[in-house]
């Protein structure tokens, strides 16, 4: 289980990482991007679902592998038409019409999930004395459950404990997601093992 | 007026009579819907991996009753489709009636999958293994690709409804 102090820890590690990101991604664009202070918890993988929202829904993903000393993925959930807005706003309107994501849009967002995780997780490798590597990125239209299940299923979704990163984003106050950090168990164990001897 | 309930992932529900069994968001998750066309009973389960791969998880929960409605957990293929033709033969069904159809088995990302044996096609590989292993026969599958599809089936007339938002 997670202390209220390893939460605070970790919580700040991850704050700094997401702030240095949006600062950086809103200094490129010209553009507002806010973002929450991130919400930090281990719970069973199952758990999470009720923060995403409803099965049906139809939801963009972008979607990035952590490989390196642990593993897990990074998401962002943006509801489809939050996505065509942000891929408006992250593009500075290059279409007249927006109502689908084309190739470019698709790589605006790929390109922003990049720069708001990498920041985030390289200081938190820093802060672990871990080597955390992230993949490519990949996005994804379609139903929610049937993006995120597949990707629940990668991390592990069933009664084990995992560690989660939740940070809401806002663009431009137009366009709103979530981004979200999930480790798998056995890494989750690692990251706050190390946590713990960080405190010592 | 027809009941619809919904069945969430890693669940199942068999029932009859004027009920439509609906499950959303389809992804490499497998959807089994089986059904009796003589009783009219039938049933739908959304399971998300093939078989259990660790031992030692208890299966807590048997199929529960509750206004008609037999629900249960269907979190690995080959332990859904036991429960299906168990909780229908247990209503008076014959296994050997059953009109079985699997749905889903997509590829939603080629980040998840290191090889191409991905875990939708093992999905739907086991479950046709374990349908051969029960001599009953696949009347029809809708699986693969790359999009999620929303599942229902109509327990009156054993119509399965399949439907994608992309």
């Amino acid at each position: 289980m997670i202390t209220d102090f390893q939460r605070d820890e970790l919580k700040e590690v991850v704050n700094i990482g997401a702030g240095n990101a949006c600062t950086a991604l809103s200094k490129m664009l010209g553009k507002k991007i806010g973002f929450a202070s991130p919400n930090v918890f281990v719970d069973q993988a199952e758990q999470v679902w009720p923060l995403l929202g409803n099965p049906a829904d139809v939801v963009s993903v972008v979607l990035l592998k952590i490989v390196g000393d642990v593993s897990g993925v990074i998401v962002i959930v943006l509801p489809a038409k939050d996505a065509i807005v942000a891929a408006r706003v992250l593009t500075d309107n290059h279409r007249k019409y927006f109502d689908f994501l084309d190739d470019f849009d698709r790589s605006a967002l790929k390109e922003s999930g990049n720069i708001l995780s990498g920041a985030s997780l390289s200081a938190l490798s820093k802060f672990l004395d871990m080597n955390i590597l992230q993949s490519v990125p990949e996005v994804a239209t379609d139903m929610l459950g049937a993006v995120m299940g597949s990707i629940m299923v990668d991390v592990n979704n069933d009664k084990e404990y995992i560690l989660v990163f939740n940070i809401d984003l806002d663009i431009e106050g137009m366009a709103k997601g979530k981004l979200f950090f999930m480790f798998d168990p056995k890494a989750s164990e690692k990251i706050l093992e190390a946590t713990q001897k960080k405190m010592l | 007026m027809k009941r619809e309930v919904t069945v969430n992932m890693g669940e199942m529900a068999i029932g009859g009579g004027d009920l439509i069994l609906q499950t959303n968001g389809v992804g490499s998750c497998l959807v089994i819907t089986m059904f009796d066309d003589v009783i009219k009973i039938g049933g739908l389960a959304h399971a998300m991996l093939p078989g259990r791969h660790v031992a030692g998880i208890a299966v807590t929960k048997i199929l529960q009753e509750k206004d008609g409605i037999y629900t249960g957990e269907a979190k690995y293929v080959e332990e859904a489709m036991e429960r299906l033709v168990t909780g229908i033969v247990e209503q008076g069904g014959v296994a050997e009636r059953l009109h079985v159809k699997l749905i889903g088995g997509a590829r939603m990302f080629h980040l998840l999958t290191a090889s191409n044996f991905t875990v939708g096609m093992q999905n739907v590989e086991s479950a046709k293994t374990k349908l051969l292993d029960m001599q009953i026969p696949l009347e029809s599958e809708d699986t693969g690709g790359t999009i999620g599809r929303s599942v229902g089936i109509d327990l009156s007339n054993g119509l399965v409804t399949v439907r994608s938002v992309m």
